[in-house]
Order: C-alpha cells, then sequence, then structure tokens
C-alpha cells in the first residue's frame, strides 16, 4: 500500500504502519469516547472515497433522520426544520419533512414530485425540466448507488479524511457552481451534509444514523402512494 | 369474337380512353364534415377549414389503459412513447399534460420580467386586495414559502424582477384549475401524437394507425405481466376519417360487385343476351367516367359520399336504355334507330323533370349536394343522349330475342278491369297516410345518422372527458384583425364567464390568459401599479418581509415597470406557442381565438356574451344540427319549388294542367305512402330520406311519363319496359340493403319501396284515355 506526501516521494507499507500507529496512540486520548464503543480491533485505517462511498451505498431502502438549518440571502435569520430522508435503490429518493410542517419532496425515476397536503399543493414533472433545481438529485442517487464514475463525470471531487472523520466535496461545473459537501466521523457513514448554492445560501443538514428494515419500507411504499408515483 | 363496327370499336376506345382519364385524374375525398360541413359566418369558415387540415386535424389522441385500480408503468409508457416516436409520418407525441410542465418553465424563462404588466385581468379589484397591510403580509409568507420549496432557485430568479410575485397571481388560478386531484389513482395516460400529414390523408391516417397499434403491441409483449392488460384507444379526426373510409370503400365494393351481378342477370333474363349486358355496362361506364371528370374539374375533387349517392343514379341512367331496349327488342336491326327516336321526346321530357329535381337539392345548401346535382345533372343528360344518338349502333346486329312479363300485363289489365275498386282503396290509404303524416318527425341530430361510428364517438367522448374538463366541439370563437384586437375582445369576455361561472351556469373555461395578454391591458396594468405603488405600500412591504425574516434590502426595492410590456408574438414563438397553438388560428388579416368551455348550459353561454360583435358561441354538434335544420327547411321549400318546376314541365308538354298533375300522381301518392310508413315506423326524416324521395319521384315520373305517352304505341310494351326499367332500380337499390352504412340503407328502403308503389300506381291512376296511342 502506498500513499501519496507533499514532499512527493512514496513511503513504503512498513512506514505508513509506523505512522498510523504513532498518530492513533495520539488520539488515543481524545478518542475515549469513540474508544469504548468501538473494539481496538475494528478501528479502521484511514478512510478513502472508496470506503466512503462503499459505506453511504444503500442495499435496500433505508431511511436518515434529519435536522435541516437553512440560510438565504434573501432571509435575515436561519430557517430550520426536520424530518426524514428515504432512498431506495436504484432512483428513489424523498425527502420528508415533518417540521414546521409536513411536506414531500421526492423523485422517483425521470420524475419530481412534492407535495404539501395541508396547503393543498401538489406538483409533478419531469426532473429535466428542472435541471438546476433537481440537480443534487444526480449526486445523491449516484450516492445511493456506490457510483464514482457518474460522480467524477459531473462533479469534481475532493476527498479528505483523518483519524476524527473524512469529508468529501463534490463541485459541479461553474455554470450551476453549487457544492455538496459530505462528511462524517472515521469509519462511519455521513453524519452532515451541506448544500452550498453559487450565491452563497446553503441548505445544513445534521444526519442520524441510517434505518432499514420491514417498517422502513412499508413507510417509503405510503410515501409513494400518497405523492402518486409507481 | 364478334367483328365490331366501326361505331362500337370508336366508342370502345373512347370508353377505356375516359376511364382511364378517371381512374388517374379523380381525386376522391372521404372526410364526412367536408361533404356536410359549411359555415356562414369568417370564423366559422376558418375553423372547418383548420378542422380538415390544421393541427387540430392531424392529431391523434391515444389513452392507455390499465384495469380499474391500478396504474400505467411508467417506465411501459416512456418505452411507448420511444417507440411512437420513430414510426414514419410522426411528427411529434407526447403525453398530454407535458404542455403543462412546458408552460410552467416558460413563466421562469419568459414571463417573469412582466410580473408588473402581466398580473391580472380586474387590477383595479387586485390590486386593491395585494397592496392592503394585509394582503402585503400574505404576499411577504408566500414568498418565504416558495424560496423555502424545491423551487427556491427559480423564484430567486423571478424576484429579482417582481418581488411581490406578481406574475404568481396571473398563473395561480391556471394551475389550481390544471393540477390533476388525484393523478396517482387514475387508470389511465394519455399522449397525443402528431402526423406530418393531413388527418383527412386517410390511406396515409390508416397506416400509421396500423404501426401505432403494432408497436403498441410490441411494447406489450416485451412489458409481459402487468402490461399485457394494458389497453390502447385513439381518437380524432384521422380515427374518423380513417373508419370512414373503410366503410365507404367496404360498402362501395361489396355494392358494386352485388349490384353488377345482380343486373347482369336481370340483363340475361330480360334480353338473353350477354352482349345487351356489355353494351348497356359500356354505356353506363362511359356515362359515369364522363361525369366524375366533369365533377371533378369543377370542384377539384368528388367525394365519396357523392360517388355512393351518385351511382345510385344508375337506378335512373340505366332507364333509358331500357326503355329503347324493350321497344327495340322485336325489331329488326334497321328499325331500331326509328324506335329510339320515338321514345325522345318521353326520354327527354323524363330526363328534364329528374334534372329540376336534382337541381333543387343542389341548392338545399349541403355543399356535398352540389356535387351530387352536377353528378346527377350531368350523368342524366350524357346518358340520355348516348342512348339516343349511339346505343342503336352499338346493338346493332346484336339478337334479342322477345319476351313478355306477364305479371305487368296481368296488373293493367287487372287495374283497367277494377279501376273504380282499387281507386278507393288508394284514396283510402292515401287518406291514413296523408293522417300519418302528422306524426312525422325530423331527426334533429346528425349524429344518428352514422349509427356504425357510435362505438368510435363513445371512444371519443371518453378520452376526451379524460384529457381536460372540457365539452369537446363546443367553444367560444373570437375574431379579430390582428392578434391584438382578438385578444382585447377575448379579454372582454372572461369577467363574463366568470359571472356566468359564479351563477352556476358554466363549469370552468380556458381563455388565452394568463399565457396571452394584449398589451393594452399589460400598459394598463402597469399604469395602475405605478400609481399604487405609494410610501406608504412600499413602507407595509418592507414591515411585511420583516416580520417573515425576509431581507429588507434585497427584497424591499419594488422595480416595477421598467420593461416594454410583453408581445404576443414573443410567446407565440416560446414553447408556449406549441400548446396554444390549438387555441390560436391565423389566417390572411384575420386571427381567430377559441375559448375551451367545460360543462355548460349553451343558451347561458349564449345570453351572457350577447351580441358582442366578433364572439361566436360555437357547438359543433349544436352547428351541424342548426344547419341540418336549415337544410331541411331549404329542402322542402325547393322540393316544392322542384315539384312546381316538374308541374310546369309538364303542363308545357302536355298543354293541360290536369293532365300534369295526374302524372306525377303516382310519384306523388308514392312518396306520401313511403313517408307515412316512415313515419308509422316512427323512423326521423333526414336528408338522406328526401335524397331518396327525389329519386322515387325522378323515377316514377318518368314512369308516369311514358306510361301517358305511349311512345311505342303498344301500352303492354310500354309497361313491360317500365317493369324493367323499376326491376333494374329495385335490384339496384335492394342491393344498398348489404351495406354497413345505415345511410344507404335508408336509401335503399326508400327506393325500392317507392319505385315499386310508383310502378304498381301508374295503370291506377293515368286514366287509359289519358293515353294518346293507347290501342287497348
Amino acid at each position: 500500500m502506498s500513499t501519496k506526501t507533499i514532499g512527493g516521494g512514496v513511503r513504503s507499507g512498513r512506514g505508513l504502519k509506523k505512522w498510523a500507529l504513532l498518530l492513533m496512540t495520539a488520539g488515543f486520548g481524545c478518542g475515549a469516547a469513540c474508544a469504548r464503543d468501538t473494539p481496538v480491533r475494528d478501528i479502521p485505517v484511514r478512510d478513502t472515497l472508496e470506503l466512503v462511498l462503499g459505506r453511504l451505498k444503500a442495499d435496500t431502502a433505508s431511511a436518515v433522520p434529519y435536522r435541516e438549518t437553512r440560510r438565504l440571502s434573501l432571509m435575515t435569520s436561519s430557517w430550520r426544520g426536520a424530518g426524514v430522508f428515504y432512498a431506495a435503490p436504484p432512483d428513489v429518493l424523498i425527502k420528508a419533512q415533518q417540521a414546521p410542517e409536513p411536506e414531500t419532496a421526492a423523485a422517483v425515476g425521470a420524475s419530481y414530485y412534492f407535495l404539501n397536503v395541508k396547503e393543498g399543493r401538489r406538483a409533478e414533472g419531469k426532473i429535466a425540466d428542472q435541471p438546476e433545481a433537481l440537480a443534487p438529485i444526480t449526486v445523491f442517487r449516484a450516492l445511493i448507488n456506490g457510483d464514482s464514475a457518474v460522480l467524477k463525470q459531473y462533479y469534481a471531487l475532493d476527498f479528505a479524511a483523518d483519524a476524527k472523520g473524512w469529508i468529501l466535496t463534490l463541485t459541479a461545473p461553474a455554470r450551476s457552481g453549487y457544492r455538496v459537501i459530505l462528511r462524517g466521523l472515521a469509519g462511519r457513514a455521513a453524519n452532515r451534509l451541506r448544500l452550498v448554492q453559487k450565491d452563497g445560501d446553503d441548505d445544513d443538514y445534521v444526519l442520524e444514523p441510517a434505518q432499514s428494515g420491514e417498517k422502513v419500507q412499508a413507510r417509503l411504499r405510503e410515501i409513494m402512494a400518497a405523492i402518486g408515483a409507481d | 369474337m364478334p367483328r365490331l363496327n366501326r361505331h362500337q370499336g370508336g366508342f370502345l376506345a373512347a370508353a377505356a380512353l375516359l376511364l382511364a382519364a378517371a381512374f388517374a385524374g379523380v381525386r376522391l375525398q372521404t372526410d364526412i364534415t367536408a361533404f356536410v360541413i359549411a359555415g356562414d359566418s369568417a370564423e366559422e369558415i376558418l375553423l372547418a377549414s383548420e378542422i380538415q387540415s390544421g393541427l387540430l386535424s392531424r392529431q391523434i389522441l391515444l389513452s392507455i389503459s390499465a384495469p380499474e385500480g391500478e396504474t400505467v408503468s411508467k417506465i411501459f409508457l416512456t418505452g411507448v412513447l420511444d417507440a411512437f416516436k420513430t414510426l414514419p409520418g410522426v411528427a411529434d407525441v407526447r403525453r398530454a399534460d407535458d404542455s403543462r410542465h412546458e408552460l410552467a418553465k416558460t413563466v421562469e424563462t419568459l414571463y417573469a420580467p412582466y410580473g408588473g404588466y402581466w398580473y391580472s385581468l380586474t387590477p383595479e379589484r387586485d390590486l386593491q386586495s395585494l397592496l392592503r397591510p394585509q394582503g402585503l403580509d400574505e404576499r411577504a409568507a408566500l414568498l418565504k414559502r416558495a424560496l423555502l420549496s424545491p423551487f427556491g432557485d427559480t423564484v430567486k430568479k423571478i424576484v429579482v424582477h417582481d418581488p411581490l410575485l406578481l406574475l404568481l397571481n396571473a398563473f395561480e388560478g391556471y394551475a389550481a384549475a390544471n393540477t390533476p386531484e388525484t393523478p396517482e389513482s387514475r387508470p389511465y395516460q394519455n399522449l397525443v401524437l402528431t402526423t406530418e400529414m393531413s388527418g383527412l390523408d386517410a390511406p396515409a391516417q390508416t397506416r400509421i394507425q396500423q404501426a401505432v397499434r403494432e408497436a403498441f403491441a410490441r411494447a406489450v409483449d416485451v412489458g409481459g405481466g402487468k402490461a399485457s392488460s394494458y389497453r390502447l384507444e385513439m381518437t380524432g379526426v384521422p380515427i374518423f376519417a380513417s373508419a370512414t373510409q373503410r366503410l365507404v370503400e367496404n360498402d362501395v365494393a361489396l355494392i358494386s360487385t352485388l349490384s353488377a351481378a345482380a343486373l347482369a342477370a336481370l340483363f340475361y333474363w330480360l334480353f338473353r343476351s350477354f352482349a345487351v349486358f356489355f353494351w348497356v355496362s359500356c354505356l353506363l361506364a362511359a356515362t359515369f367516367a364522363l361525369t366524375l371528370l366533369i365533377v371533378n374539374w369543377i370542384f377539384g375533387a368528388i367525394h365519396g359520399m357523392t360517388l355512393a349517392i351518385g351511382s345510385t343514379l344508375v337506378g335512373v341512367c340505366v332507364d333509358y336504355p331500357i326503355h329503347a331496349l324493350i321497344h327495340a327488342q322485336a325489331l329488326p336491326t334497321e328499325k331500331r334507330l326509328a324506335a329510339v327516336r320515338q321514345l325522345w321526346p318521353s326520354m327527354a321530357l323524363g330526363a328534364a323533370t329528374t334534372s329540376v329535381g336534382y337541381v333543387a337539392l343542389g341548392l338545399s345548401g349541403y355543399p356535398g349536394f352540389r356535387q351530387v346535382a352536377v353528378y346527377a345533372g350531368s350523368g342524366i343528360a350524357i346518358s340520355l343522349l348516348l342512348t339516343r344518338y349511339l346505343l342503336p349502333y352499338l346493338i346493332a346486329g346484336v339478337a334479342m330475342p322477345s319476351r313478355r312479363l306477364r305479371l305487368p300485363v296481368f296488373w293493367i289489365r287487372l287495374c283497367a278491369r277494377f279501376r273504380p275498386v282499387f281507386l278507393l282503396l288508394l284514396a283510402a290509404a292515401l287518406g291514413a297516410g296523408v293522417w300519418q303524416l302528422t306524426a312525422l318527425r325530423w331527426l334533429q341530430d346528425l349524429e344518428q345518422l352514422t349509427p356504425e361510428l357510435n362505438d368510435l364517438k363513445t371512444v371519443d367522448r371518453k378520452i376526451r372527458e379524460r384529457m381536460a374538463p372540457v365539452e369537446p366541439g363546443r367553444f367560444i370563437l373570437v375574431g379579430g384583425s390582428d392578434d391584438e384586437h382578438a385578444l382585447q375582445t377575448a379579454e372582454r369576455i372572461y369577467p363574463l364567464l366568470d359571472r356566468l361561472k359564479a351563477a352556476g351556469g358554466l363549469a370552468g373555461y380556458y381563455g388565452l390568459y394568463p399565457w396571452l395578454l394584449s398589451q393594452k391591458q399589460q400598459l394598463h396594468n402597469a399604469r395602475l401599479l405605478k400609481t399604487a405603488l405609494t410610501d406608504d405600500v412600499a413602507k407595509n412591504w418592507r414591515r411585511a418581509l420583516s416580520r417573515q425574516e425576509l431581507s429588507t434590502a434585497r427584497l424591499g426595492v419594488l422595480p416595477y415597470g421598467t420593461d416594454a410590456p410583453l408581445a404576443a408574438g414573443e410567446v407565440l414563438r416560446s414553447s408556449a406557442g406549441r400548446a396554444l397553438g390549438q387555441q390560436i388560428i391565423h389566417a390572411s388579416a384575420k386571427t381567430v381565438l377559441l375559448i375551451w368551455l367545460g360543462e355548460h348550459r349553451p343558451e347561458a353561454v349564449r345570453d351572457a356574451l350577447g351580441g358582442l360583435p366578433d364572439v361566436h358561441y360555437f357547438s359543433q354538434r349544436d352547428l351541424l344540427n342548426q344547419l341540418a335544420g336549415v337544410y331541411q327547411k331549404r329542402a322542402q321549400k325547393l322540393a316544392l319549388l322542384g315539384f312546381a318546376g316538374i308541374l310546369l314541365l309538364l303542363t308545357a308538354r302536355y298543354r293541360s294542367p290536369l293532365k300534369a298533375l295526374v302524372t306525377v300522381l303516382p310519384a306523388v301518392a308514392a312518396t306520401v305512402m313511403v313517408l307515412a310508413g316512415c313515419s308509422a315506423a316512427g323512423e326521423p326524416i333526414s336528408f338522406l330520406h328526401i335524397v331518396g324521395l327525389l329519386l322515387v319521384i325522378s323515377i316514377c315520373d318518368d314512369f308516369a311519363i311514358f306510361f301517358r305517352d305511349n311512345p311505342g304505341g303498344d301500352p303492354a310494351l310500354t309497361y313491360q319496359s317500365m317493369a324493367a326499367a323499376m326491376l333494374t332500380s329495385v335490384l339496384g337499390f335492394g342491393c344498398l340493403f348489404s351495406a354497413k352504412a345505415a345511410l344507404l340503407k335508408t336509401l335503399a328502403t326508400v327506393v325500392t319501396g317507392g319505385v315499386l308503389l310508383g310502378f304498381l300506381l301508374c295503370p291506377i291512376l293515368i286514366k287509359p284515355a289519358d293515353r294518346p296511342h293507347d290501342r287497348h
């Protein structure tokens, strides 16, 4: 195993092991809480893009509760919301907002759906008709499918990791100019998602651990029926 | 092979040339609307032309249905759409609700800077509500919601020009009316397929429809499982054009074969000679080839219905050769020309009276019947002239053993013997018939004329109801010298329709607003807005923004009225133009707008519109029925005029009005009895009955003239020739009973019944003493 250094040289595998051992020793203090939860033998080596993408990949329907903070330049204070993200490979993505009021936005196949029961608002259309507004869908679909090729085709990927965690930044071409930033603790899936618009507006999500199982699948079916998706 | 004389050879060559010319040069039309639709106003004429050749006519509406409770898979739908797009002759295919999404996109790209011009049709009222403090609070809350929605990026682009989101004021009503309530539960998906060629190009349309069905079947095979329960239904002008073409073609082929075989058998039975049948057939073929060329030359095409109705004239045209042949049958060749010459005055008079009837029919107003009148007039004249001047030479040398028909001879003897009894019986029957006529009713709904297309009509209604909650074929036509004037007129109508909607007379309507607005209204809106945006309003707006935690620095300035108004041409060139294309018809120096209507009471809409100039409530079905009513009244008047014309001709010939009247009596009595029969059977009378009765009068008049004139001097022989003519008519028209088209069956009933009655009544009603050459 080898890794590039700033100096451009190549350390041997034996050298890296020494360097990691030193780092782990140094981190024992601050990582104590974590160490209690994670047996010493399971602490992974430093995360890589492939490892993270593999972790983000959903093999089955999953649900991720979130808390959202949106900062818009047209607003004088942040807006806060909460809800659950649902994902089912290959192409189902649902944002089921629960607070401050229930609202569902979904991408299923080539179509998008929007439903706000309280206000009686419903929309349905082709994703291709709203390329800018719905561009992040490509990112998240590639993520849940673990498709790094698609990600690399449309976004510049910047991945960094250390003993505490990892950060993945996806930057769309300058024309649309938004960024998707994913963070996670070392060896874990993402716990933070941030969407940054070209004009600086951003949407910050704190993600809780993913859930899956029969209940999630049943809820997913209910939501899809409510929005009119197949 | 027998040697041909020079007349026969020359005639055969000429007939072949005529047939070839007719075959190659005549253009056949099969669209029923072209046969019966005509408009009185410029808008109606324009619309009729649009229906026949415009975008509306080229669209096939397709509906794919899943079993109740299920939905059509979107993957299947995408596959089918892709398959249809590649079919030859298909210009475009899309989901029926796609235009809504395209229009939504246009709002962002085209309309965003024009919120201050575009926001309302009733700016005085709307501004009052929008700009009061509470209205501004609501606006700010709406703005916040919009910014936080998944479409926040689009909203950010709009608020640069329109912080109050005035544009939404224009489009929210449209959006509410067009958002399907339960799209997830509907068991169907609708598609709109536009063809490259005219909807009335029936052969090409039939090929496309077949290709569509095959592509759908392939997609079902590939999809398997759930897809195998999907059904495809289609409607639109092209579907009806193809169905009508199939109907007409099948009927024409069947009837032609049957009637040709029946007439050949009859001729052989009458004349024991196939040669006679051959020469008469050639004569009739030449007659109709020349007639077709004349009609095609005058009208540019001949309609299938003209051909079908006109072909029944064989029944009239064949009578002249039959009279000639029967009278020449027992004579040597050299005397045949003289015998035919002897018949000429009676034949000419018969032809003249028949032509008068058809000229009257041509004036009745049905566009197709003008063709029929020309077809009939020229056919009768050509047939008559060929009989007089050519037939004797064609049958020169042809042996025609004489055959006495016993039944006709028996009948005239019986009538002569018991005339008073027959007259009494006839008077009683006629009295009962006339009494029965009081219950006679006219057909009110032209759709009843084509019950064989009922299945297609049902599918048509079902699919159109699925497409949009509008009443198919009913709308408001708004005319103007250009787009601007037409839009201004339309904008005067919207408030009237809104009031009618509020009063319950109209479920909804689809005008051109919010997609198109006149420059006049836009400038009016902008002027009022500028006046209304006072310092107080600006202050209240900033306060409302603050309450919603929105930036007063970014959204507090109201930048309205900086651009010029949006031109209609620009909208029509945008992607909105394609969807709006179905509601705008452009012609030279004329724009016609269509306002679609939801469920409504026609009289309420007409009342609401009052007498606004350039505005017409249009109901395709009502228009057709109204036209039918007008035509029927005209037809009644013209039938009377035609009858008067026939009487005049006969009076001039016989120099006695009484004799003229007696001559037409068999035809009149037959007509009354046929009508009484229809009335007793509860059958409503349509223009087809009039056509049939006109034929009855024409044929029976010829009988009566022959019977009265007795040109051969032998009443038994004359009555035999009449019997032969009657048999050809009854056989020819009887073959129409085998047709699928109800129209042709009606014609068959009327003509066979009428001709038989007219034939039987001649010896009862026309006294022997009235016949100048009676030798009995």
